[in-house]
C-alpha cells in the first residue's frame, strides 16, 4: 500500500498526473462504480459508437460483412419519401398529444387539489392508466375503435352523434387522432401527478396575500399558479416531447404504421428498417437522426427556458 | 460478440422490439427520480439516454456477427446413405408446428427408428418465425433445422444461412429431387441448388359463405372475373354490415393477393432471368384495375388489417367471399365450428389467360451454423419422406395442407379423404410460387405500398403499378 501524504495546502490540479493520483486514492469508489460503469460502457457507449459506425455501412445482420457505403445512408434518407412522411407524422403526434395531455392533466390536478371527498381514490383512478401495461391498453383500445363492434361506434351511433360507423384506425384521416386520443388517456395521469406535486409546492402565503389584495380565482390562477408551475410545465414538456418522438408501442400494436403510412412514426420506421428490411446501417442512420433532432430540440427549449427564467 | 446464450435466445426477438417501447418509460423514470428544479439537466440526459437505449438495442442485444459458420461447401460430402450417429445427438428444430399432434406422432416414429437422435422443438409463432431466426443466425446461435415459409428460402439461401442440400439428396434413398411437384420444388431452389425440402404446401383459392349465397339467390361460385364482381356487388349491403369480399392494404398482403389476378390476366412478375420487371404490362394494369376496384365491395374497417385477423369477418358473415390459402380452412374448422356447413371452397375465377393462383408452402432446411448436419439431415429427410408426408397431410384428420410430392398430390386418396381440399389440389396445376429472388422481398414491399395507396384512392391503379415497377427496377439494378 502506498502512504498517502497529508495534503498541506490545496493546490490547483495538475492535469493527468493529478487525476491518476486522485483515482488511486479513491480506488474503492471506482470499484463500487465499476459494475455500472462496465455495463454502461459495453451496452451503451460501445453500442452507440457501433451504431455510428454502422451509419456509414451496409449490414443485413445475417451476413458478417459490412461494406462501407460512405454517406449513402444519409443521402438515401434525405431522398426517402417515407422518412419525410414519418417525420411529419411524428411531429403531428407530438404536437397533438403532448399539449393535450398536459392541459387535461393540469385541469384534473387543479380539481383534485381541492379538498374533495374521495380525493385519494380519484387520484389513484386517474393514475391507473399510467401503470397499466401499455400493450394491454393498446389492444383494448384497438377493440374499442373497431368499426363494426367497437364500443365507441356503438355509443356514438346510439346517441345519434354520428350516423355512419367510423372506421377509426382504418381511416386515413382518423387513424392518427385515434392514436393521439388513446395516448392522451394514458399520459394524463402522469401529468396530473407531476402537476399536483408542483401545486403543493406553491406557498400558501402567496394565495393569502393575493386574497387580501382582492384577487379573484381567475387572477390567482393566472398570476400565481401558472407562473409558479412554469418549471413543472417545462419538465413535462421536455419529457413529453422526448417520449412522444419515440412513440412506438401503440403504433406497433394498433395500426402497424397504416393506413398507407399515415401513422408510421420515426421510431416505427427505424424498427421497420431494422427488423423488417434488415437494413441495420440505414436503421442506425435513422436512429441517429432522431437523436440529433431531440438534442437540438432540447437544447432549444433549455435556452428558451433560461431566458425566461432570467 | 455473442450476447445470446442458448437459453435466452428465444426471447431476443421480442426483447428488441420491447426496448423501443420501454425507451420512453426509462427516460421518464430516470427523470422522475430527480424531479425538481434541476430536472432540466436531468431530462436532457434522459433524452439522450433513451435514444442510446434504442441504439444499444439495435446493436448490442439484437445483432452480433456470425463469424463461426462452418464452410458451406463441405455439407454432406461423401457417398452412400448418411450414417447413423454412434453417440447420442441432440438437434433443434425451429417451427410453429412442434406442438401439433401430427408432429408429435411423427417424432415418435422417428425416435423409434433413430434412437440416437433427439430432437428439441423450438416453438415460435409463425409471424415471429422469420425475425426470430434472423436474430438467431445473427447471434451465431441458429437452430440445427427449421420449418421455413417458402418465401424466405431464397433470401436465407442467398445469404449463406442455409446448407446446400444437393449432396445429401444425391445420397438419399428417401428423397429425390423429382419426387416433388415442380412449383413447390422451385420455392426451395436458389442458383439451381435445393436449400430446403418441400414439406407441405397450399394454394390460394376462394372461400365463400354458402348461406349468404343462398340468401342472395346465387347458386354457384363465380368462375370468371365478371361473375366475381357481379356476386361481390350483389352481396354488398353496407347497411346490414355485409360485404362481397375483403381486401387488405398493408404489406405484403396487398401484393400477395394481387398475384393470382395478375397471372389470370396473363401477366408475369419478373422476366425469367429475374432482371426485368414485367408486372407493369397491360395485363398487370388490368389486373390492378380489377383488384383495386374490389375495394368498393370490401369492409373499410378491415382495410388496414390482414388476412388472419380478417377471418373474423368471414366467420361472422360480414364478408361473403374470401380469397385465401388453404390454411384458412383449418382455422375455420378449429376456431369457428359453428359455421361448419355454411361455407365452401372453390378454385379462383379464371381471367383472360385462364386459371392462375399463388402457391406457398413450408420447407425443411438445415441452418449453415449447425454443427450436427448429418443428424439434422436424418431428421428432415425423415419428415420429407413419402410416408411422413402422407401422415402429415392426407392422413391428418383436421389438416388442410397439401402434400408436396407429386405422387401424393395426384393420388385419389387425397380427394377421398379431404373433399374440402379438392379445389386446392385442383388449383395446383395453375399454381405459381412467388418469385424466388433475394431482391423480391424489397420489391414486394414497394408493390404492396403502391397497391395499398391505390386502395385508399391516393393513386390510380395503373399509376401505382408503374411507380412500383420503376422502383423495383431500381432495386434490381442496385
Amino acid at each position: 500500500m502506498t502512504v498517502v501524504p497529508a495534503p498541506t495546502v490545496p493546490r490547483p490540479p495538475r492535469g493527468l498526473r493529478h487525476t491518476l493520483r486522485q483515482a488511486r486514492r479513491e480506488w474503492t469508489a471506482y470499484l463500487f462504480l465499476a459494475p455500472g460503469l462496465i455495463l454502461f460502457s459495453v451496452f451503451t457507449v460501445f453500442a452507440l459508437g457501433f451504431a455510428f459506425y454502422l451509419t456509414f455501412h451496409e449490414w443485413s445482420i445475417i451476413e458478417p460483412d459490412k461494406p462501407f457505403v460512405g454517406l449513402d445512408n444519409y443521402k438515401g434518407m434525405v431522398e426517402d419519401e417515407r422518412f419525410r412522411r414519418s417525420v411529419i407524422n411524428t411531429v403531428y403526434f407530438t404536437g397533438a398529444s403532448v399539449p393535450l395531455g398536459m392541459l387535461i392533466g393540469l385541469g384534473i390536478a387543479l380539481l383534485l387539489n381541492q379538498p374533495l371527498r374521495g380525493r385519494a381514490i380519484l387520484r389513484t383512478l386517474y393514475f391507473l392508466p399510467v401503470v397499466t401495461p401499455f400493450v394491454v391498453v393498446a389492444i383494448i383500445w384497438k377493440w374499442l375503435y373497431n368499426g363494426d363492434f367497437g364500443l365507441f361506434n356503438f355509443y356514438l351511433l346510439k346517441t345519434g352523434l354520428i350516423h355512419e360507423p367510423l372506421a377509426w384506425l382504418a381511416d386515413k384521416q382518423l387513424a392518427m387522432p385515434s392514436i393521439v386520443l388513446m395516448t392522451v388517456w394514458t399520459s394524463v395521469g402522469f401529468s396530473m401527478v407531476v402537476y399536483l406535486a408542483g401545486l403543493q409546492a406553491i406557498p400558501e402565503e402567496l394565495y393569502e396575500a393575493s386574497r387580501v389584495d382582492g384577487a379573484g380565482a381567475w387572477a390567482r390562477l393566472r398570476h400565481i399558479t401558472l407562473p409558479m408551475l412554469a418549471p413543472t410545465t417545462f419538465f413535462l414538456l421536455v419529457i413529453g416531447i422526448i417520449g412522444s418522438f419515440q412513440v412506438f408501442t401503440q403504433i406497433f400494436v394498433m395500426t402497424s404504421g397504416g393506413p398507407v403510412d399515415r401513422t408510421t412514426t420515426m421510431m416505427f420506421y427505424v424498427y421497420e428498417a431494422a427488423f423488417k428490411f434488415y437494413e441495420m446501417g440505414y436503421a442506425s442512420t435513422l436512429a441517429f437522426t432522431l437523436f440529433l433532432m431531440l438534442l437540438v430540440f432540447t437544447a432549444l427549449q433549455l435556452r428558451l427556458y433560461r431566458r425566461n427564467d432570467a | 460478440m455473442r450476447l445470446t446464450s442458448p437459453g435466452r435466445s428465444s426471447t431476443i426477438a421480442i426483447d428488441c422490439a420491447n426496448v423501443y417501447a420501454t425507451g420512453l418509460d426509462r427516460s421518464g423514470a430516470a427523470a422522475e427520480q430527480l424531479l425538481g428544479r434541476r430536472s432540466v439537466r436531468v431530462s436532457k440526459l434522459a433524452g439522450s439516454l433513451s435514444v442510446i437505449v434504442v441504439a444499444a438495442a439495435l446493436l448490442g442485444g439484437c445483432g452480433s456477427s456470425s463469424d463461426d459458420a462452418p464452410e458451406q461447401s463441405a455439407a454432406g460430402a461423401g457417398s452412400g446413405p448418411v450414417p447413423e450417429p454412434k453417440e447420442p445427438v441432440t438437434i433443434s428444430f425451429a417451427s410453429w408446428v412442434g406442438q401439433e399432434r401430427g408432429m408429435k406422432a411423427l417424432y415418435k416414429t422417428f425416435k423409434a427408428e433413430h434412437p440416437n437422435i433427439t430432437v428439441e422443438f423450438q416453438n415460435i409463432p409463425a409471424e415471429e418465425a422469420n425475425r426470430k431466426l434472423t436474430t438467431q443466425i445473427a447471434g451465431g446461435n441458429p437452430p440445427d433445422t427449421a420449418y421455413l415459409d417458402s418465401g424466405t428460402i431464397a433470401d436465407f439461401g442467398s445469404r449463406e444461412a442455409l446448407v446446400n442440400l444437393d449432396a445429401y439428396i444425391d445420397r438419399s434413398d428417401l428423397v429425390k429431387k423429382d419426387d416433388f411437384v415442380a412449383p413447390f420444388r422451385a420455392t426451395t431452389e436458389f442458383d439451381g441448388s435445393m436449400f430446403a425440402l418441400p414439406f407441405d404446401g397450399e394454394s390460394t383459392a376462394l372461400f365463400y359463405r354458402t348461406d349468404l349465397f343462398e340468401a342472395a339467390g346465387i347458386t354457384d361460385p363465380p368462375t370468371t372475373w365478371e361473375e366475381f364482381e357481379a356476386v361481390a356487388q350483389q352481396l354488398t349491403k353496407p347497411e346490414e354490415k355485409q360485404y362481397g369480399t375483403i381486401l387488405f392494404s398493408p404489406s405484403p398482403e396487398s401484393a400477395y393477393y394481387w398475384y393470382p389476378w395478375l397471372w389470370q390476366a396473363g401477366g408475369e412478375l419478373l422476366s425469367e432471368d429475374g432482371k426485368t420487371v414485367e408486372f407493369n404490362s397491360d395485363a398487370g394494369k388490368q389486373a390492378a384495375e380489377f383488384y383495386i376496384g374490389l375495394t368498393e365491395y370490401s369492409p373499410q374497417d378491415f382495410l388496414n388489417s390482414n388476412s388472419y385477423d380478417g377471418r373474423i369477418a368471414f366467420a361472422r358473415g360480414t364478408v361473403g367471399m374470401y380469397v385465401a390459402g388453404a390454411w384458412l380452412a383449418g382455422v375455420l374448422r378449429e376456431e369457428f365450428p359453428k359455421i361448419d356447413g355454411k361455407w365452401a371452397t372453390a378454385p379462383l375465377p379464371e381471367g383472360a389467360a385462364g386459371c392462375g393462383t399463388t402457391i406457398a408452402g413450408d420447407n425443411l432446411a438445415i441452418l449453415a451454423g449447425s454443427e450436427k448436419r448429418d443428424a439434422a439431415w436424418k431428421w428432415i429427410e425423415f419428415l420429407a419422406s413419402e410416408e411422413s408426408q402422407r401422415a402429415w397431410t392426407i392422413d391428418d384428420p383436421f389438416g388442410t395442407l397439401l402434400p408436396t410430392r407429386t405422387k401424393l398430390l395426384e393420388s385419389p386418396e387425397l380427394a377421398e379423404k379431404k373433399p374440402i381440399m379438392e379445389g386446392f389440389a385442383e388449383a395446383m396445376k395453375c399454381g405459381k410460387p412467388p418469385v424466388s429472388n433475394k431482391d423480391w422481398p424489397k420489391i414486394e414491399e414497394r408493390l404492396s405500398e403502391q397497391l395499398g395507396k391505390s386502395m385508399y384512392g391516393e393513386v390510380a391503379p395503373a399509376d401505382a403499378i408503374d411507380q412500383a415497377a420503376s422502383e423495383a427496377q431500381g432495386i434490381i439494378g442496385r
